[in-house]
């Protein structure tokens, strides 16, 4: 369909892949600036780059870097205030923008189209999928509807989504976040454009579903020959589907290079710290992450020179980075280039890429402590809907059954993919909300139905942590009254709290000076350090961190997991880590307990349960989490486990993972007739799967976990490799 | 579907209801006796007394309320006190005339208020979109019979286009049509400003989502996006303010009706009202009260089948 189709794909175990033929999209000297009230904000900044068609380049930075705006841009996108005040964007010679607006429609979802981050947002609510890709079609094409719509029913096939024609005329909310982003791609795909850019395609969705998305990226890449643009933070997801990469950093490139040679052989300060400062999920790199200081720069006050020489470990403020702006230069082989005035000196410094398997000792994690919170058998079902039949009642179980306990000291992760219940969970625990069963000691007397007074006091002991830093703080209220309301609220105020709120504020690394700034005046790192001096304040036994570092871009989630660290070890805190990023809980965590609609499938020490998972959920979890590594990456094999996690109203019957599990399909494979169990679909699965629930069970080293087969051999788990 | 329209159905009778025992008991507030209101003040005691006791006013509250609510289960509605003629025959005799102001008023609200609030939010920031949101200000704060008053000025006597008063002959419908433009202009002119207002903030609303980006991405032209993407997600927010907005119409159709000198529903209550005619004064505000219920139940209708999520 495409000319210069011929080009083979290379990627394939390759990653330093090219394609010399063929379409290409070329940016020169691209300048995007945005009057704002305060001014001028340049939010790209004389930004050369292209792309050839059958590539994929990622696009790596932290909030504010650029990346979005730059292809927006290319997309001639970019909406009031924002203008492009230079430069040109060419499309096999053709400057785009030159054209007007009737001619780059033209060009937008047929030569070049998109797909973007978030699929609960990005389909239009009131129009079934079906008719949305419809349009696509007839935007561009003179074809009827029929034929329309025979040729949406196969790009839906192309993207996988099943019995594509009877779900043609259903509506986006009756498909799952992952099917959305299914159908987005085939909307992008429809006319099969030469180029798709992807901004963050897989950030919104859970790590199984990501795993998917980027399995269906890298194959429909190889049947169609497009070029991809892969904008994302995540350097797991470069080091997965990149051929080359391209780092921009406050509205600049700062380096650019083919994969390996980014990763392994970066030239630039900035890539270094950014691979540094990433925790992973392959390996624990010591107690402290590397962090990089400060906070990514406001576009508006750029710093001069180098704008990253503030934050940087290698300039160390000489006098070259301050005034100097660096430009691209060449770094060394296949169009490896840097902005760094002394990208040189990095040759000698390692990028910190730790050997396979190793454990640092960790020092006084005390996992043996007491149990300071012990919760049995503990329950949420929330009704379904809010007027409901008395025979035909509908609950929403939550938190289903969960029991466990935290020693005093420890800090002890729960993971698990939205839905799992990991959040309510956390609130029960303190009670914001109501459990409906199962009791919650604390230090060994029971709390769960204490009455508003004393478990108002118990709240000076266990304390939680947000995750949205933007949400979770009054915008109105100064740091000062919003870290004056614990004292207050507990009856603690007194001539010295203004000085206790100033100690509060160092000790999580703010400055006492800027007592009286509001919320909006912080960055969200800062942010997030207000929200833990909140809940420092009254000196807590137990946080609660319910996704802490979510929201936070990975340098400033660096800075902010090290403080939680050193916190913990100063004032002999016990943590509960609630999070979905298994790269930071391993991190972080002591122990971790995997969550999986509601009820917990497997628990233990951390090391144990990353380097030996036994519930073949949590196998196909760390599979799915690609590792900041390309070499690494793309040899391991990866389960891809199909679905995704079904509603909490009506889970499957049995073990709730069945219908998804590998281990459950290839051991049925093996069986006996009679040990199988006939599933409407018509698929055969073991009769203890799809019949009982299996009952967690407790073993020596205390790594439990909840599968009925886990002691047969189920290595031949559908595992593929790519 | 079918359920959610039964259940909005059942909803509709206990709401009907509410209106009838809220009606009947707030007329019986209002201070005056109603016999001397008809009889005039100087009739006598006795003939005073048989009236009363003609029109069960002699009897408690409550058992007036249970003949009011039973006659009306078996469509007995009463008699007008002043004229003796069934008080439902009275009403009816005058809705065609309110009913059709009432709806031409809408019909001119939505023509008018909804390409303004789009326009406005097109050129949103513009001197087009500053001047158009001025102009719904003065939409919504000029009262309908001031602005009634001006227009009759204007347009039947300066310059003598449409009559300026009466509902046009009857039998008609081309001069009754004639009669109706100028009330319903001036009816709907509120209306079309509150419509223009909430229509500009949910396009604004609706063209800031994501999947009107994608629209653009994939190329879809503007004026699809703008026509049909967003507007079929601004629809709903717009079409529960047209169900306010025709309660507002209703009651200010009182206004405007004696304004035009217009036979209506608005001329009757105000008569019944004076007279303390209570049967006919209960029954032209249930008729109403009623209308406003079933356009909004219309409207309630109308969600599911713009937003597939309303489905279930």
């Amino acid at each position: 369909m495409q000319d210069g189709g011929a080009v083979p794909n290379t990627a394939d175990g390759n990653p330093s892949a090219s394609t010399a033929s063929g379409s290409r999209l070329s940016v020169r000297g691209l300048t995007v600036q945005f009057a704002m009230p305060m001014g001028i904000v340049r939010a790209v900044d004389n930004v050369s780059l292209d792309i050839a068609q059958g590539e994929t380049v990622g696009v790596v930075g932290e909030s504010g870097s650029g990346k979005s705006v730059t292809f927006l841009s290319v997309m001639g996108m970019v909406r009031q205030p924002g203008r492009i005040v230079a430069g040109s964007v060419e499309l096999d010679g053709r400057d785009l923008s030159q054209l007007d607006r009737e001619e780059l429609r033209g060009i937008r979802g047929r030569d070049i189209s998109m797909v973007f981050q978030d699929p609960q947002t990005s389909l239009n609510p009131v129009f079934p999928i079906g008719k949305q890709i419809v349009d696509v079609f007839r935007a561009h094409l003179p074809i009827s509807k029929d034929e329309a719509r025979r040729r949406a029913l196969e790009v839906l096939d192309l993207v996988h989504i099943p019995e594509a024609k009877n779900r043609f005329d259903s509506f986006p909310h009756e498909f799952s976040g992952g099917m959305r982003q299914r159908v987005l791609i085939a909307m992008a795909l429809a006319l099969r454009p030469r180029f798709i850019i992807a901004d963050e395609p897989t950030t919104a969705l859970d790590v199984t579903m990501q795993a998917q998305i980027l399995e269906l990226l890298h194959e429909l890449k190889q049947e169609i020959n497009i070029g991809l643009v892969l904008i994302t933070h995540d350097l797991g997801v470069v080091a997965r589907s990149a051929d080359r990469v391209i780092v921009m950093y406050g509205g600049k490139i700062v380096e650019q290079g083919d994969v390996r040679t980014i990763f392994y052989e970066p030239r630039h300060p900035y890539t270094v710290s950014l691979m540094r400062s990433m925790p992973r999920i392959d390996m624990v790199r010591g107690e402290r992450l590397h962090s990089i200081g400060g906070s990514p720069p406001s576009l508006s006050g750029l710093p001069a020179g180098c704008a990253f020489h503030p934050r940087c470990f290698l300039g160390a403020e000489r006098p070259k980075c301050r005034t100097e702006t660096p430009e691209l230069h060449d770094a060394g082989r296949g169009g490896h280039r840097s902005a760094c005035h002394y990208a040189n000196e990095l040759e000698l410094v390692s990028t910190d890429a730790p050997k396979v398997g190793e454990v640092v000792a960790r020092a006084g994690a005390q996992t043996t402590g007491e149990a300071l919170l012990e919760v049995r058998d503990l329950r949420m079902h929330y009704p379904a809907a809010s007027f409901q039949v008395p025979w035909n009642r509908k609950v929403v179980k939550a938190v289903d059954g969960v029991s466990f306990s935290v020693r005093e000291g420890e800090t002890l992760g729960i993971v698990g993919e939205s839905g799992c219940g990991k959040s309510t969970l956390g609130r029960c625990l303190i009670r914001l909300i109501e459990p409906t069963s199962g009791s919650i000691a604390f230090r060994g007397s029971e709390i769960s139905h204490l009455g508003v007074r004393d478990m108002r006091a118990l709240r000076t002991d266990i304390q939680m942590v947000f995750q949205d830093p933007y949400a979770s703080l009054d915008p109105r209220m100064t740091v000062e009254s919003i870290l004056r309301e614990p004292f207050e609220a507990h009856g603690q105020a007194d001539a010295r709290t203004t000085h206790k709120i100033k100690e509060l504020m160092a000790h999580v690394g703010l400055n006492p000076e800027h007592i009286e700034r509001r919320p909006h005046e912080f960055s969200g790192g800062q942010r997030q350090r207000i929200g833990i001096a909140r809940a420092l304040a009254l000196k807590p036994k137990l946080i609660i961190l319910d996704e802490p570092v979510s929201a936070l871009d990975v340098s400033v989630q660096a800075q902010i997991i090290n403080l939680l660290k050193d916190l913990q070890a100063e004032f002999k805190l016990t943590y509960l880590f609630i999070a979905h990023d298994l790269s930071v809980v391993r991190h972080i965590c002591d122990r971790v307990m995997v969550m999986y609609l509601g009820r917990i499938i497997e628990a233990g020490d951390r090391d144990t349960l990353f380097a030996d998972p036994r519930h073949p959920y949590t196998k196909v979890l760390l599979s799915a989490v690609p590792l900041p590594d390309p070499d690494k990456e793309r040899a391991r094999a990866h389960v891809v486990v199909p679905g995704s996690v079904p509603s909490p109203i009506n889970p499957p019957r049995g073990c709730h993972f069945h219908p998804r599990c590998p281990s459950a399909a290839a051991l049925a494979g093996s069986m006996p007739a009679d040990e199988l169990e006939q599933l409407a679909d018509g698929g055969v699965l073991p009769k203890p799967c799809v019949n009982a629930y299996p009952d967690i069970g407790a073993e020596a080293d205390g790594h439990v976990q909840a599968c009925h087969f886990v002691g047969v051999d189920n290595q031949n788990t559908g595992t593929r490799g790519r | 579907m079918l359920r959610y329209a039964i259940g909005r159905l059942l909803l509709v009778i206990p709401t009907i209801f509410g209106m009838v025992v809220l009606a009947f008991f707030m007329l019986r507030a209002l201070p005056g006796d109603p016999a001397t209101a008809i009889l005039g003040e100087f009739a006598t005691p006795q003939a005073l007394e048989r009236l009363r006791s003609s029109l069960r006013l002699d009897e408690p509250l409550l058992s007036q309320f249970y003949h009011y609510v039973t006659g009306m289960m078996t469509g007995d509605w009463g008699r007008s006190a002043l004229t003796r003629k069934p008080a439902m025959a009275e009403v009816m005799s005058v809705v065609m005339p309110s009913m059709a102001l009432a709806f031409a008023s809408i019909f001119v609200a939505i023509v008018i208020g909804i390409p303004v609030g789009v326009l406005s939010a097109v050129k949103q920031g513009t001197g087009i979109d500053y001047l158009l949101v001025a102009l719904t200000i003065i939409g919504i704060s000029f009262p309908v019979f001031w602005l009634g008053l001006i227009t009759i000025v204007v347009f039947a006597h300066t310059i003598p286009l449409f009559p300026a008063v009466g509902a046009g002959a009857p039998g008609s419908l081309l001069s009754q049509t004639h009669a109706l433009v100028l009330p319903a202009i001036v009816l709907g002119s509120g209306g079309a400003a509150y419509i223009a207002r909430l229509t500009r903030s949910s396009m604004l609303e609706v063209m800031n989502q994501d999947y009107i980006l994608v629209a653009r991405a994939m190329g879809i032209s503007e004026s699809r996006i703008l026509f049909v993407y967003a507007m079929r997600s601004a629809l709903p927010a717009i079409l529960s303010v047209i169900g306010v907005t025709f309660a507002v119409s209703i009651g200010n159709a009182i206004l405007v009706e004696v304004v035009f000198a217009r036979p209506g529903l608005g001329s009757l209550i105000i008569k019944a009202t004076f007279s303390r005619d209570y049967q006919l004064l209960q029954a032209g505000l249930l008729m109403l009260a009623v209308s406003v219920v079933l356009v909004n139940f219309v409207i309630d209708l109308l969600y599911p089948i713009i937003d597939p999520r309303l489905r279930r």
